[in-house]
């Protein structure tokens, strides 16, 4: 294990019983990375969270968090948190909330006076500062269990499923939240199944199933990476095999239909050349549009439409 | 440090925004009231009356009346302490794990010791304003309305709070494993068989009955609440006081049980520290 990323785990495993939540999950996440995990339900996700923050004891296998071995309660000073279940003390109001759970920080009275009505400021929640938290909605709550994991200013933030009882003006905000942790340099540990939130926001996913890795990538990756090319010219009235033998220099899977052409590139540089050469074979062309894969499709590429454990 | 005095504050606030401070308040103070005004009636009967020629014979005077009437009344309240003290906490750890409140405190920087430590000392100061205003409102009146002082009663009053730590200690321990539900019925469950195992011992000792004597002593090593406030109640009483016949018979508890009571809680408050430590959350 070396101290150079925020979170590493190496082989780590939890057992319930009979049952395997985490089978032996490999992970490094890099400083200031948002990243992402993914993976069907009951795929090991929030296990392996609790796992990394203490609240769970892996059966075998290691793990760091900022160069500490999980659990100890001195590297959890530079964590965030928000659960997957959002259950506070309903009885305190959301400043009082916040306040607490900075003494639980160790901040001190003048840091806690500054911070509490900043972060109840930034979640939208100002006016509700002393509405007590059981009158509070599914989406105010998260916003202020998304204020309360910011309290300390943290060197990462685990952020399970932060975006599920929110409207989307709360993804925005919460998609913002995500965009300055990641300029100040936070390290942003992401779940969420809201794949399309994830695709905008993370620099990298891992794809997790039976609580193993089965993929990572980097988001910049997938943009950059093969493409599928839809390209829409007049009629095809050209020889249509020496059309298909000059296509195939650009791209392979290639396929002709009436006033259409598909192929899949392997990246988009070659893009302005394959116009210029559609035009220089005489067809009119019309639109020529790349499709990237989605999260999604790639998620169900991956992981497949099965369950996880 | 810090973070205990942080969860021992957290502690005192949900009792009193819970209302559960105000209903100790209130539970305590119609309690006294109904024995002051008991013990009033009590009193002008024997102030027109005095005491029957025929209890007078049988050793039964004034003095051991009013001992009857103050460890009645104690008794009385040690049901209400015992009650308190398994039903108050048994859903602070239990509650806090099963809806998983938890969570957001145990991932904080402090040890999960320290929050079981801060809820705990949270009960203790609450259980023992409580059991204080019992007891010494039982004693005051008791003085103010016959003159009667009774003998030991600081005593009476640690006995009855170690019997709340001890179910305190207990209702933690069974917090960090149990449901809500199971945890109370746990409380409940080992006051009725202290409670049964004291009787079958003071029993025991009327009928000279050896095997009785032991399934008490066994009982009480297992839950020594019960005779812990047996113990207090036989320094307590006073005379022919005829609750200590019931609830000691000839015997007299061994003081050990007190230092034996007080290493019981002091294990359990560690095993539930322990337990709290070793459990997924």
């Amino acid at each position: 294990m070396s101290a150079t990323y925020t979170v590493e785990t190496s082989h780590l495993r939890k057992e319930y019983s009979r049952k395997v939540a985490v089978a032996d999950l490999d992970l490094q996440v890099g400083q200031g990375e948002v990243f992402g995990f993914l993976g069907p339900n009951g795929a090991g996700k929030t296990t392996s969270i609790k796992m990394l923050l203490g609240l769970a004891k892996p059966t075998s296998g290691e793990a760091q968090l900022l160069g500490q071995p999980i659990g100890d309660p001195q590297s959890r000073s530079r964590v965030g948190f928000l659960p997957e279940h959002f259950r506070f003390h309903d009885w305190l109001n959301g400043s009082e909330f916040l306040d607490l759970h900075a003494q639980l920080y160790g901040l001190d009275e003048t840091d806690r006076k500054e911070r509490v009505p900043a972060l109840l400021k930034r979640v939208g929640l100002e006016e509700h500062a002393t509405k007590k938290l059981r009158g509070y909605s599914k989406g105010m709550l998260q916003r202020v269990g998304l204020a309360q994991a910011l309290l300390n200013q943290p060197a990462v933030v685990f952020l399970d499923e932060p975006t599920s009882g929110l409207d989307p003006i709360g993804r925005i905000l919460v998609r913002d939240i995500i965009r300055e942790l990641r300029d100040e340099g936070t390290t942003v540990f992401l779940n969420s199944h809201l794949l399309s939130e994830v695709e905008i926001t993370c620099d990298r996913v891992v794809f997790i199933k039976h609580g193993t890795v089965v993929k990572s990538i980097a988001l910049k990756e997938i943009e950059q990476g093969a493409t599928q090319v839809e390209i829409r010219v007049g009629a095809l009235s050209a020889d249509r095999a020496e059309l298909e033998r000059g296509l195939a220099q650009f791209g392979t899977e290639v396929r002709l239909d009436t006033d259409r052409i598909h192929l899949m590139m392997p990246n988009q540089t070659a893009l302005p050349e394959l116009a210029r050469w559609l035009i220089g074979q005489g067809l009119d062309l019309y639109a020529l549009t790349p499709h990237h894969a989605s999260l999604e499709e790639m998620f169900l590429q991956i992981v497949g439409t099965g369950g996880g454990l | 440090m810090k973070s205990v005095v942080v969860m021992f504050k957290l502690t005192l606030r949900e009792a009193a925004r819970r209302k559960v401070l105000w209903g100790l308040l209130i539970l305590s103070v119609l309690f006294l009231v109904l024995y002051a005004l008991g013990l009033s009636f009590i009193q002008d009967e024997i102030a027109r009356f005095g005491v029957r020629p025929s209890a007078s014979r049988n050793g039964f005077d004034l003095k051991t009346g009013y001992s009857f009437l103050a460890t009645f009344a104690l008794y009385a309240a040690n049901f209400l302490i015992v009650l308190l003290a398994v039903l108050i906490p048994m859903d602070t750890l239990a509650g806090e794990i099963g809806s998983g409140t938890i969570q957001s405190l145990a991932v904080k920087p402090l040890r999960r010791s320290q929050i079981v430590l801060g809820k705990w000392l949270g009960f203790v100061l609450l259980l023992g304003a409580c059991t204080l205003l019992l007891v010494g409102g039982t004693v005051a009146i008791t003085a103010a309305i016959t003159g009667y002082v009774l003998p030991n009663a600081a005593l009476g009053w640690g006995a009855m709070m170690l019997e709340a730590l001890v179910f305190l200690s207990v209702s933690f321990l069974g917090g960090t494993r149990l449901s809500t539900l199971a945890n109370g019925v746990l409380g409940f469950g080992l006051f009725i068989v202290a409670f049964i195992g004291g009787f079958i011992g003071a029993f025991g000792t009327l009928i000279g009955s050896n095997a009785a004597i032991k399934i008490g002593d066994i009982v009480s090593l297992v839950m020594p609440s019960e005779m812990v406030w047996r113990a207090a109640l036989s320094e307590m009483a006073e005379g022919i006081n005829p609750l200590r016949y019931m609830l000691l018979g000839q015997g007299t508890p061994d003081a050990t049980i007190l230092i034996y009571a007080v290493i019981y809680a002091a294990v359990i408050l560690l095993l539930a520290l322990v337990s709290f430590q070793r459990r997924d959350l």
